[in-house]
């Protein structure tokens, strides 16, 4: 009897090892399946998706050579998931310019982006919507995530519906505070680029310092130079190049006072729709910890 | 563009962005998660208040970030169809394995005709014990062992990559006997190991030798045996010659012999040498390594004067017929084919008796010779 349950116990234990083998192929294959039908969605990405179905065994073989055990979990697909994508460039026939298929390979300033994007056509025919990629777009998601609040189910929905479902069926008020909160990180990070001190300096001067340069871009200020050659542009000319000289134009007047209206410093706005004191205190304190280490390290290697 | 238009562009071209990155699967793992950490713990909760559209789209992140659904135990609805799939595959799978252990058992043909007619009822039965016992989540994709950090991606490296059978041979040997002492050298032995080698080679052919030479470099190294390791050492390198990553195989070859010579404290790292071979060598051909690794421990330790078991050669035994199985449909000669078969057979003997362990010294012979024969 004993022999007959050991029997059973080693064909159970050989079936959960072949049976595990098979759903981790199984769950490649999802992968795969997932990333050709998302690259079929992109007119630009679509030879990618072909070559990705043509060459599905292939990859599914060779992807079992480069699992690197030595790194973490998260590692290992992340690996995969670029592999697959690698693979598929490296198999294009040998006329085709593969240099087109790279997805976000310029990392362009904000901006430049909305100086492309504001008027009712972009300005520029070399950037498509596609290539888009935001400079310090990695850091400034990441400071918004930590900055939410999202203990409510009713929160996470408003949040998931602004940015991955593309949810406009129905107006959400928050979905004006993720975009406030978006204004006010890039803003920051132009203070903390330009204003050298501003990484020593406590969160009221930043914010100080943001108030009067919104209502320098309102009334005009910030880009002063006369015709005779005589710079009075605000600090020197410091800001000329950054998002507040952007926003100074006369044409941008009402959005730039949105924007400010937003923030919410007097907290006037209704509190849905628009910045709370933790949240310019959170995304502050998260851009001085992102950005003034680079900024810093930067001027260190400059002397 | 109105104002609230403009208000709104910026997040509007920079969700675009993230989200199309997302989808693309660009974005590093651990990005991912932090961002969707807040819908995990009540994902069930949040996925019930979802719009049809939404919900696809969710899940279609985790269809490309699987590892955070296993990590935080998302389970994920099966359509019907995909559950009959599912439900298919593992019978197909129990059905198989069951039919290879049935085989390694010595039955006699009446009881092996009984066995296969119920293996179905075997099967059903074994689904039912398997999911009541619920030991594994059967269809969501989570691990049972926890020593494995719910990691799937290790079964792939376990079954197919990183196990090598002589290592596991050595291991198992050096349980019950002292390898320094039984592997001593003998040149006879090493006469007996030059099989002709012609210049015609095939991929599958390649792949038995080099898990041959990679079984006796271990083994020589175990057993420190200089003039074998040398023998080895000199094969492998004439074999790489063509290979387009020759001279760093035969650098690190260099390098396991100088450190086994220094007869220093650090121990060779054969295993860099196994993935370097596995680069190599083809996926398809990856069996023949592994048969190319048994028949070098196996025909080493017959030609030893020792007292032998059964357990020596198949003690690890579901991985030598998994690597059996696999070679089923591949292209081998018929008389490679007649000796596995034979082997398989005596495998199924309880001991093996002097003339037994005779057959079994010749039939490895001939599946060696028959290997390297083929062009």
């Amino acid at each position: 009897m004993n022999d007959i349950k050991q029997f059973i116990l080693t064909i159970l234990n050989s079936i959960n090892i072949e049976w595990n083998y098979h759903k981790s192929l199984l769950l490649i294959n999802k992968i795969i399946d997932a990333l050709i039908l998302e690259y079929r969605s992109s007119e630009r990405l679509l030879p990618i998706a072909d070559i990705i179905e043509q060459e599905k065994s292939n990859i599914i073989k060779s992807i079992k050579k480069i699992i690197n055990n030595n790194i973490s979990i998260n590692e290992q697909y992340d690996e995969i998931r670029s592999y697959i994508f690698k693979y598929a460039i490296c198999h294009f026939p040998a006329n085709f310019d593969e240099k087109q298929f790279i997805v976000g390979k310029h990392k362009v300033s904000v901006r430049y982006i909305l100086e492309d994007h504001f008027g009712a056509k972009p300005v520029s025919d070399n950037m498509k919507e596609e290539d888009i990629n935001f400079e310090y777009e990695k850091e400034v998601f990441e400071m918004i995530i930590s900055c939410v609040d999202l203990k409510k189910t009713e929160d996470q929905i408003d949040f998931f519906n602004f940015f991955i479902f593309e949810g406009k069926t129905e107006w959400r008020p928050k979905t004006s505070r993720y975009t406030a909160m978006l204004w006010f990180s890039y803003l920051i990070f132009e203070i903390l680029k330009y204003d050298l001190k501003a990484c020593n300096e406590s969160s009221n001067y930043i914010i100080k310092r943001l108030k009067e340069l919104l209502n320098d871009s309102i009334n005009g200020n910030i880009l002063n130079s006369d015709n005779d050659g005589i710079i009075t542009d605000k600090d020197g000319g410091i800001w000329n190049d950054s998002l507040f000289a952007f926003l100074s134009g006369c044409k941008r007047k009402e959005v730039t006072k949105k924007i400010l209206k937003k923030f919410n410093f007097g907290h006037i706005e209704r509190s849905n729709r628009a910045l709370l004191a933790q949240h310019r205190d959170c995304l502050i304190k998260l851009a001085k910890k992102k950005l003034c280490q680079k900024i810093q390290k930067k001027e260190y290697e400059n002397e | 563009m109105n104002d609230e238009k403009r208000f709104e562009i910026l997040s509007s071209l920079f969700t675009q962005s993230i989200r199309k990155k997302i989808f693309l699967g660009l974005i590093p793992s651990k990005d991912v998660e932090r961002f969707l950490l807040p819908i995990l713990h009540n994902y069930n909760e949040f996925e019930s208040k979802l719009d049809k559209k939404s919900k696809k789209k969710i899940n279609r992140i985790f269809d490309i970030y699987p590892e955070i659904a296993i990590k935080h135990d998302i389970k994920r609805k099966l359509s019907v169809f995909n559950y009959f799939k599912m439900l298919w595959l593992w019978i197909c799978v129990a059905t198989r394995v069951t039919i290879d252990h049935i085989k390694e058992i010595h039955l006699s043909p009446v009881k092996v005709k009984f066995a296969y007619a119920t293996i179905p009822i075997i099967t059903i039965l074994l689904a039912v014990i398997y999911i009541t016992q619920e030991k594994t989540s059967f269809f969501s994709p989570k691990m049972i062992a926890e020593e494995k950090k719910n990691n799937l991606l290790s079964e792939i490296i376990t079954q197919e990559e990183a196990s090598s059978i002589s290592t596991k041979m050595i291991a198992n040997l050096s349980k019950s006997i002292d390898i320094s002492k039984v592997f001593k050298p003998d040149s006879e032995i090493l006469k007996s190991k030059h099989y002709s080698f012609d210049s015609c080679s095939n991929p599958y052919k390649t792949a038995f030798n080099f898990g041959r030479f990679y079984a006796g470099t271990e083994l020589s190294l175990e057993s420190n045996n200089v003039d074998q390791l040398n023998y080895y050492i000199s094969s492998f390198k004439l074999m790489v010659e063509k290979y387009d990553h020759a001279n760093e195989i035969k650098v690190l070859l260099d390098n396991i012999k100088n450190l086994y010579l220094k007869k220093s404290n650090i121990r060779p790292d054969i295993n860099e040498l196994l993935n370097k071979l596995k680069n190599i060598i083809n996926y398809d051909e990856i069996p023949y390594f592994y048969l190319g690794e048994w028949c070098e421990i196996s025909h080493t330790l017959l030609l030893l004067d020792q007292e032998i078991s059964k357990d020596d050669f198949f003690s690890s035994k579901y991985e030598i017929f998994h690597v059996f199985n696999s070679l089923k449909d591949k292209k081998l000669k018929q008389g490679a084919k007649d000796a596995i078969q034979k082997i398989k057979e005596i495998s199924a003997k309880d001991h093996l008796s002097e003339k037994n362990i005779y057959y079994f010294k010749k039939h490895i012979e001939q599946l060696i010779k028959n290997i390297n024969k083929d062009c």
